[in-house]
């Protein structure tokens, strides 16, 4: 039989068992709505028999409450980093998306249909009126409203893609944020989990940091034991270890030197890390916030400058050299930028456009002649698949190019008041012409008696066959691919609004995909007050019976100690 | 599957969420009424939104250009009838008079109301829609005929040909007088200030300018023409006039000075090539040396009276903006005639006050006629020799060819019209050009023939004379303006004018006889015999003006027959174009109803619609909300003790 206050541990052990069930409940209810909480749960177990001398068996000890664990499954956490990342990509994307169509500003009446319409509906009065200055007043108005309405999207579209980067600098320090934490938590828990015991609070936090940075940017975790049973946990984002247990590699963001897109506004960041190695956002698998925003920043539809090496030239005295392509995709690049051959990067600080419509580029050392071949492909700025704010801003400027011309040329061959010609209508102030500077030449907006009606000024004052010209740009133009102008336009806008709906409906997708992989978690490690409440009562009855046990025990010590023998 | 609170919490606020999404939406589209109020609500509607509300801006606008085009028209059209009224009413007054029995006091009374109905001719001419003259071409801010007497100097060219050789019957005075029928040309005024220059293609003459109250001005020398200036005709003897009948490729040029128009007259700006003549007192050279003149171009060897305050003469040479080869010298000035610039040389410095008078070139409604050049063309072998020039309606005399090989002989050229009949036999150095067709048929001589250039001048295809064009539908213009110059035409005005004059100058000569008569008859000098001799000389004379009276009414009557034809051509042609613009008025009015309905179809939301379901969502979103706070509540708690 063991020793005499035997019955007494076993009691107490009890107590001990049902008070710890008791305040692992406890505080399970008080985080009932934690995020990110997992319920704890104790496992408890009988403790370790004794075996009795007399041979009847092993007499049991109670219990005890070997560890304290969280129900926590590896398998949905994966699950949710991995969904998570899409749906912060599309949510951002649909947000971005609907303020960029609303920058069109269609349907309204302040939109690009009312300002073309009424661009020729004032022309057309002009042609039964060409003498009177009251509808030139009144055409040159409307031409200067629709130019201004290019310039005020310019800037909104200019605006937006600053407003972009910023946040992605934001986006960027969030993560690095995230990161420290996380590798602060690392080394707490590592340091706790030393003596034995699970870090279960540290670790519903670290997990909690890790959900958060897989909405901004793909993650992925990993934790290994060692052979000498120390933890080790790495976070991953885009496929690159970025916590490494207790060491972290921060991102940072570098004003990029060279524009990417000849379209974009000065400065846009570029992602790197610390040391200088950049951020690889060409993965495939690349998803989160930061792959919307970079998308909408940079998505110029693949519509980089590319084109096929026809010839180099080095010019041997000097450092100087010269490389032409041939099938150019676009012919409105960067006065001076980078080009890459064969992943090689070569900074130009020219070019020239030859009459065949091949581009020639002039630079300064490194010389690519030794590693360029004819036929090679080459390169300049980055390709983007989604249409970005570049590829909006790209067809805003391809058509007021256009269309400018169109009508400089009637105009040029036509006679102001005091007989001057070959004037132009709308002029871009400043190069490259851009929606953003393009506008009514500033002659005819300071006097109307500069805008040109007729091809010869001696023609009397009724002479409207240059009006009439002009008018027939808005049903037909060759330039235009054969279509109207305004049809050009309505298709970009279209397209803005297909994508935003794509986008739109995507992110209701990701969400519910989301939504679906939390609710399982949640029904894997949430609490629920009922349960809670049932084993309240449960461990409540242990410890009383216990504690009765307990005065059962005293009855019988009492009995041993004072009423027996003498 | 295990649930817990705070899933319940998660999904209720999320479907709470969407429920409140799917209301506002609907709250949007009751407000604006517009089923799309961005372009993601649905792409492909909007793009069908936007093409209707611009079909229906410009069904708008095209409606506004027919209703202006139709009041112009309508002004035209009116301006003409009137035209036709008074000529109809100047033909039944030429019948009238024309007859016999009329005593020059009738003809007088006649006279007076032609008269009349000329001035009122003058006001249907400068027929005006909002403040703009109609019938003016494009210079509409410059009335068809002058509303005033003016003075203008300007020198005008015209041009004539066979065809333009009339004959007229005078009375030439003598003893006794008789009548002449005399050749003559007729230019586009009277009472010319003075002749500049005479040009005849192809012949010799001389050239005698006097009036036609000079003794033999009607009866020219062989050789000779005479220039009438009061009269504003050409005489020719009918000698010579057989000579320019002949003469293939005739053409007589003359332009004339004239400084001042009478209150009627036509506006020489709109009916004939003209250079005006400008007058500048005190012009300064600015500090490039250079003058800039308003209007041009400047006619070559036109400025004229030129003084500089620093005394100095200059020298003028003539050339065009794009000379780049000029040399100035210092005393010239070069006056480069497309842009009006007057560069000074070095004599002359900034701030020296100029005076001069200078000629433009003043547009006319001439056909334009553009130069074509071939090269390189060789001449077939075998029948037909001919080869096409590529272009039609060649110009008269405007073909020039050389030849690669210079022995060839001097071709002769002949023009003729495509229903020409042909010449036989086809004389071997002669080229044939068909005018309408522009195909040269070559002479056996130019065989085979290499041709090193070919000049010629051709019709522009898209001489545009004067037409004001309106858009009234896509892509569709109508014009609509006439040109005053081809409907009430300077022969018209000539001719009535011309009437007016003759008859006024008859019917005081017959009174002035009358007068005479009566004095010799109160004379108490002269004889019986005597008296009687003059008398009857006298009575003859009259006898002689009372029929030319009656002959010039007579041919009135024909002249305005011919007149007529015209002024109802056009109208007819007007009252086409105004029913065209009846029917695109209905189109568009159809169009506009249709688009409307079209627009409301593809944008509104149905209202009815919208509410309905705006009341099923506000019930749904309140079960939503009670059923949530029903299952949040409740625990086991709740119910132990």
């Amino acid at each position: 039989m063991g020793s005499s206050f035997f019955g007494f541990n076993i009691a107490t052990q009890g107590l001990n068992v049902a008070r710890g069930a008791l305040s692992i409940t406890n505080h399970n209810i008080s985080n009932v709505e934690t995020r990110g909480y997992s319920r704890q749960q104790a496992v408890q177990r009988a403790s370790r028999p004794l075996s009795s001398n007399t041979g009847i068996g092993m007499i049991g000890t109670g219990s005890e409450i070997t560890n304290i664990v969280r129900i926590r499954e590896q398998y949905l956490d994966s699950k949710f980093l991995r969904v998570n990342g899409s749906a912060g990509h599309y949510d951002v994307k649909e947000t971005a998306m609907k303020e960029l169509e609303s920058i069109f500003n269609e349907p309204s009446d302040a939109g690009f249909n009312t300002a073309i319409d009424d661009l020729f509906n004032s022309l057309q009065d002009l042609s039964k009126n060409p003498g009177d200055d009251s509808y030139k007043t009144a055409a040159v108005g409307k031409l200067d409203t629709f130019a201004k309405y290019f310039n005020t999207v310019a800037g909104e579209f200019q605006d937006f893609q600053s407003t972009i980067n910023s946040t992605i600098e934001t986006k960027v320090n969030q993560i690095n944020n995230i990161g420290i934490q996380i590798q602060q938590l690392n080394n707490q828990i590592s340091s706790l989990e030393f003596s034995g015991d699970m870090a279960n609070d540290l670790r519903d936090q670290r997990d909690l940091l890790v959900d958060d940075l897989s909405r901004i940017v793909n993650t992925e975790t990993k934790e290994t034991t060692l052979k000498n049973g120390t933890k080790e946990f790495k976070v991953l984002i885009n496929g690159e270890t970025f916590v490494d247990n207790e060491s972290v590699r921060q991102l940072k963001v570098v004003a990029r030197e060279n524009k990417a897109n000849p379209e974009d506004v000065k400065g846009l960041y570029d992602i790197k890390w610390k040391t200088g190695q950049m951020f690889n956002t060409d993965k495939p698998g690349f998803e989160g916030e930061l792959k919307g925003y970079l998308d909408i920043r940079d998505g110029n539809n693949n519509m980089n400058l590319t084109g096929d090496v026809k010839g180099v030239l080095p010019e041997a005295s000097t450092d100087k050299w010269e490389v032409s392509i041939g099938n150019p995709s676009r012919l409105d690049i960067l006065d001076n930028g980078q080009i890459t051959i064969n992943n090689k990067t070569y900074k130009y600080d020219s070019f020239k456009i030859e009459d065949d419509g091949d581009i020639t580029f002039n630079g300064v050392s490194p010389n690519p002649t030794a590693d360029v071949k004819l036929g090679d492909k080459l390169e300049s700025g980055e390709s983007t698949e989604y249409k970005g704010v570049p590829y909006y801003m790209n067809k805003l400027n391809d058509f007021v190019r256009t269309f400018a011309n169109e009508f400089n040329e009637i105009h040029n061959q036509g006679q102001t008041e005091s007989g001057e010609t070959n004037k132009d209508l709308f002029t871009f102030k400043g190069d490259p012409k851009t929606a953003y500077n393009f506008g009514v030449s500033e002659d005819i907006l300071n006097n109307v008696d500069n805008l040109a009606t007729r091809y010869n000024k001696n023609n009397g004052e009724s002479d409207n066959d240059l009006i009439n010209d002009l008018i027939s740009i808005k049903q037909e133009s060759k330039a235009f691919g054969n279509g109207k102008p305004s049809t050009y336009m309505e298709l970009v806008i279209s397209q803005a609004g297909i994508d935003t709906k794509k986008a739109e409906s995507f992110n209701i997708n990701k969400e519910n995909m989301v939504q679906s992989v939390q609710n399982q978690r949640l029904s894997n490690s949430g609490v629920d007050l009922n349960e809670e409440a049932q084993n309240m009562i449960k461990y409540q009855q242990a410890y009383n019976t216990a504690a009765k046990m307990l005065s059962v025990m005293n009855e019988i010590y009492n009995v041993t100690i004072n009423q027996m023998g003498i | 599957m295990r649930i817990t609170n705070s899933m319940i919490t998660n999904n209720s606020l999320l479907y709470l969420n969407k429920n409140m999404q799917n209301t506002m939406k609907l709250q949007q589209q009751y407000s604006t009424g517009k089923k799309i109020n961005r372009p993601s609500d649905d792409p492909v509607v909007l793009s069908r939104s936007l093409k209707i509300r611009t079909s229906i801006t410009e069904g708008n606008q095209y409606k506004r250009n027919v209703s202006d085009a139709n009041s112009w028209m309508n002004v035209t059209e009116q301006s003409f009838v009137n035209t036709m009224d008074m000529l109809k009413r100047m033909r039944d007054l030429s019948v009238q008079a024309s007859s016999d029995t009329n005593t020059s006091d009738e003809r007088e009374k006649i006279l007076n109301e032609i008269t009349q109905l000329r001035e009122q001719m003058v006001q249907e001419g400068n027929v005006s829609y909002a403040g703009r003259y109609v019938l003016s071409g494009y210079k509409t801010n410059v009335p068809l005929m002058f509303t005033e007497d003016t003075k203008k100097e300007i020198d005008i060219e015209e041009s004539f040909k066979n065809s333009d050789i009339t004959k007229k019957e005078i009375i030439i005075d003598g003893n006794p007088p008789k009548k002449k029928e005399v050749y003559r040309i007729r230019l586009g005024y009277d009472d010319i200030n003075g002749i500049k220059q005479t040009d005849i293609k192809g012949l010799n003459f001389n050239t005698k300018e006097m009036n036609s109250t000079d003794t033999g001005s009607y009866e020219p020398e062989e050789g000779t023409i005479n220039y009438l200036k009061d009269t504003g005709e050409i005489i020719i003897n009918e000698a010579d006039v057989e000579k320019m009948k002949t003469t293939p490729g005739f053409e007589l040029t003359t332009s004339y000075y004239k400084d001042s128009f009478k209150k009627g007259e036509p506006n020489p700006v709109h009916y004939f090539k003209n250079y005006p003549y400008n007058h500048i007192n005190d012009i300064k050279i600015d500090g490039n040396n250079k003058i800039k003149l308003q209007n041009t171009p400047i006619k070559e060897g036109s400025v004229n009276n030129m003084t500089i305050d620093n005394g100095v003469v200059p020298t003028i040479k003539y050339t065009t903006s794009e000379d780049t080869d000029f040399v100035l010298g210092s005393d010239e000035i070069r006056v480069d005639k497309d842009t009006g610039i007057l560069t000074f040389g070095s004599d002359f410095t900034k701030d020296d006050s100029v005076k001069m008078s200078y000629q433009h070139i003043s547009d006319n409604i001439d056909t334009d006629y553009q130069i074509g050049i071939d090269t390189e063309k060789k001449v077939p072998n075998t029948d037909p020799l001919s080869i096409n020039l590529g272009e039609s309606f060649i110009k008269e005399d405007s073909l020039n060819i050389k030849f690669k090989d210079a022995t060839l002989p001097t071709p002769t050229i002949i023009y003729k019209k495509d229903l020409d009949p042909a010449i036989t036999p086809f004389p071997t150095d002669q080229i044939r050009v068909n005018t309408d067709t522009g195909e040269l048929i070559f002479g056996s001589d130019f065989s085979d023939a290499d041709i090193a250039s070919i000049n010629y001048e051709y019709e522009r295809k898209d001489k545009n004379p004067q037409k004001i064009e309106y858009e009234v539908s896509t892509n569709q213009k109508i014009t609509v303006n006439q040109l005053g110059i081809n409907v009430l035409t300077n022969d018209m005005l000539r001719d009535i004018d011309e009437l007016i004059s003759n008859v006024t100058t008859s019917v005081s000569k017959i009174e002035d006889i009358d007068e005479q008569i009566k004095n010799l008859n109160e004379n108490t000098d002269l004889s019986d015999e005597e008296k009687e001799k003059q008398i009857s000389s006298l009575k003859q004379k009259k006898v002689l003006q009372d029929d030319m009276g009656g002959k010039h009414f007579s041919e009135m009557i024909g002249k305005s027959d011919q007149h007529l034809k015209i002024v109802s051509k056009a109208q007819a042609k007007i009252g086409t174009n105004i029913n065209r613009l009846d029917l695109t008025t209905n189109r568009l009015d159809d169009d506009e109803i249709n688009f409307t309905e079209l627009l409301s179809k593809t944008e509104d939301v149905d209202m009815a619609e919208v509410i309905v379901k705006i009341k099923s969502q506000e019930m749904i979103y309140n079960a939503s909300l009670m059923a949530t706070s029903k299952v949040i509540q409740q625990t086991l708690l709740d119910f132990i003790r």
